[in-house]
């Protein structure tokens, strides 16, 4: 305790320099939450969120499924999963998702148009695009219903094909002559910021099944979970597939593509070494300035590792000090973050700050402390005890 | 009972290729329970015998025992174990450490040699009284005067009731009321406990008080 004690006092006896220290480790480390975070939110714009506890999603799929559209790792009979899993009263909502990059045009088929269409079960969760107003509930095309023939839109889909609620589109997965587009009427426009980074067009599940060959099979790419207690129920459910949670997806995301897992690896080596730098910088002076101090306490038989506790608490606290300090300027920085995007680029990518990468980054500080703080402990030289005289 | 002994003691430095013997075969022998001054002019090698007896400093030859244990025999760590517990230590410019407080400068000693709390705190609270600042216990080194300073130095050095205590100058830095008051606490320490002090001084009112006073010249003893 009294180490922990000199170490604060220390710290706050040189308190602009310390102050100093710890913004700027915080400024790497909120960078390294931030760039992560744009990463993920591109993803982001793709994918349901929301207030979903758990994704059921195949061992081993890929993010860039719903561009290869290989169909080799989806899950299968997911409408009859999802009756299953609505016998439980732990399950909230549940919907299966299927993603597929499709060619879309609204009135002229030489003009088409790439972008994500999403089919859902609408009204199965509580959540965007499933809630959104228009669509009618269930899949009624699954069940021996009538083609309903109705799409939502993001605000980006209607800017890029002049859509507007009541517009004729058509998709299909190609062009050219062997198309055959299917037609549907746009019944509302989402205009959120978790859709509003590229082209979305969702629609019933069983319809974008029906359009992509998935029907046969009735297979979706994950099922989205809506109940905080439903784990157990889909790990005995799903024995071979991932269950994850909301943090376990985010880490998923990041592993699973390799961009984005580069991007997190980059900046979070480059803000453990700026961190390093800095504290190791601090620490160096103010292993100088106690020098005389640290001779008089081995002069009186304070052993070395007593002393250089002191010395090791110090880098410590200025690590987490800049990690939390990082962690907020993250969060404060993904709203000018958010109104830059959307001035100079256009479109809001949503940085996701998830809860993960928060302590991800708080974490990377830490480590960068304690690193630096053995090496300076490491590399300080035996004080010369004369000095106390 | 011979608590330190010397024999043929001896110390160089190098500087610049050129040899400087601060030490010269120094012998001597300090009884338990003994108040002995060390006095002699600038560079007569008062502090580097000092040094030397507190187990600061290594010697280039010779030995020193330290209540029967031979000092040239132990490790770095071995002496900082001695140093804590069997001696203490009292400098010129005080050195307390400024962001502890009184009662943690005189506490750390004992924490480190693993004392357990309530003793330590009683002991602590009881070493402060005896020096007088039983109410000055929550005062950083800054907010203390240079004798209430000392005085808490003092009671630092006799946390692990030290079988030596070695003061280099203690009265250097203060008037002469405020080191009177200091050489009374020196005194009575010996007197009361039997604590062996050896006081390192050009100042006379140390050496008046002194069983026992070691003239050194040129790195020698002499009578």
């Amino acid at each position: 305790m009294t180490y922990l004690k000199m170490s604060l006092k220390n710290l706050y006896r040189r308190r602009y320099r310390t102050l100093f220290t710890m913004t700027a480790i915080g400024v790497a480390i909120a960078l390294m939450i931030l760039l992560t975070s744009v990463s993920l939110g591109l993803k982001e714009n793709s994918d349901a969120s929301g207030s979903i506890d758990f994704w059921v999603v195949p061992a081993d799929s890929d993010i860039l499924d719903p561009v290869l559209g290989s169909g080799q790792t989806m899950l299968g009979d997911v409408h009859s999963e999802i009756e299953t899993l609505f016998l439980d009263p732990g399950v909230k909502g549940a919907s299966p998702v299927l993603n597929r990059v499709v060619y879309a045009y609204a009135n002229d088929p030489n003009e088409t148009s790439v972008v994500l269409a999403m089919g859902v079960i609408p009204g199965a969760i509580d959540i965007m695009p499933f809630a959104a107003s228009g669509f009618t509930g269930g899949d009624p095309y699954f069940f021996g219903g009538g083609w309903t023939d109705e799409a939502v839109i993001n605000r980006q889909m209607a800017a890029l094909l002049g859509l507007g609620v009541g517009d004729r589109l058509n998709l299909d997965i190609s062009t050219g002559i062997f198309a055959s587009p299917k037609g549907f009427r746009v019944v509302n426009i989402i205009d959120t910021v978790d859709y509003s980074g590229i082209p979305v067009v969702v629609i019933h599940l069983s319809e974008l099944q029906y359009i992509t060959g998935n029907l046969e099979g009735d297979r979706a790419d994950q099922i989205l979970v809506e109940g905080p207690d439903a784990g157990p129920l889909l790990e005995k459910l799903y024995p071979d597939h991932l269950v994850l949670s909301g943090s376990e997806y985010t880490a998923f995301k990041i592993v699973s593509d390799k961009r984005i897992l580069a991007t997190a690896a980059a900046t979070a080596l480059v803000s453990f070494i700026l961190g390093m730098l800095f504290i190791g910088t601090t620490m160096v002076m103010s292993v100088s300035e106690l020098e005389g101090d640290m001779a008089v306490m081995s002069a009186i038989g304070i052993s070395r590792i007593s002393i250089l506790k002191s010395v090791f608490y110090e880098s410590l606290f200025l690590s987490a000090g800049g990690g939390l300090i990082g962690v907020l300027l993250a969060v404060v920085g993904k709203v000018f973050l958010n109104n830059m995007l959307t001035r100079v680029i256009g479109f809001n990518v949503s940085p996701a700050i998830d809860p993960m990468l928060l302590v991800g980054g708080f974490i990377v500080s830490v480590c960068a402390g304690i690193f630096t703080g053995i090496m300076v402990a490491l590399l300080m030289k035996r004080p010369d005890m004369t000095r106390a005289f | 009972m011979n608590i330190i002994q010397t024999i043929d003691l001896t110390k160089r430095y190098k500087i610049n290729n050129i040899a400087i013997d601060a030490l010269q075969n120094v012998n001597l022998t300090i009884e338990e329970g003994e108040f002995v001054a060390i006095n002699g002019p600038s560079g007569s090698g008062k502090s580097t015998l000092l040094h030397m007896l507190g187990c600061i400093d290594r010697p280039t030859s010779g030995k020193i025992y330290i209540n029967n244990t031979d000092t040239s025999t132990l490790s770095s760590k071995a002496l900082a174990k001695l140093r804590l517990r069997q001696l203490g230590f009292v400098f010129q410019q005080f050195h307390l450490l400024p962001t502890l407080t009184a009662f943690e400068n005189v506490e750390l000693p004992m924490r480190e040699a693993g004392v357990p709390g309530k003793e330590r705190r009683e002991r602590t609270e009881s070493l402060l009284e005896s020096v007088g600042l039983g109410s000055r216990t929550r005062h950083i080194p800054s907010q203390l005067s240079g004798g209430e300073q000392q005085r808490v130095a003092i009671a630092r050095a006799l946390a692990n009731r030290p079988a030596i205590v070695f003061a280099d100058e203690p009265t250097g830095e203060l008037d002469s009321v405020t080191g009177e008051r200091i050489l009374d606490i020196f005194e009575s320490i010996n007197r009361e406990s039997l604590q062996t002090i050896i006081i390192v001084s050009h100042d006379k009112s140390v050496t008046s008080r002194a069983h026992r006073v070691i003239h050194l010249k040129d790195g020698r003893i002499v009578q």
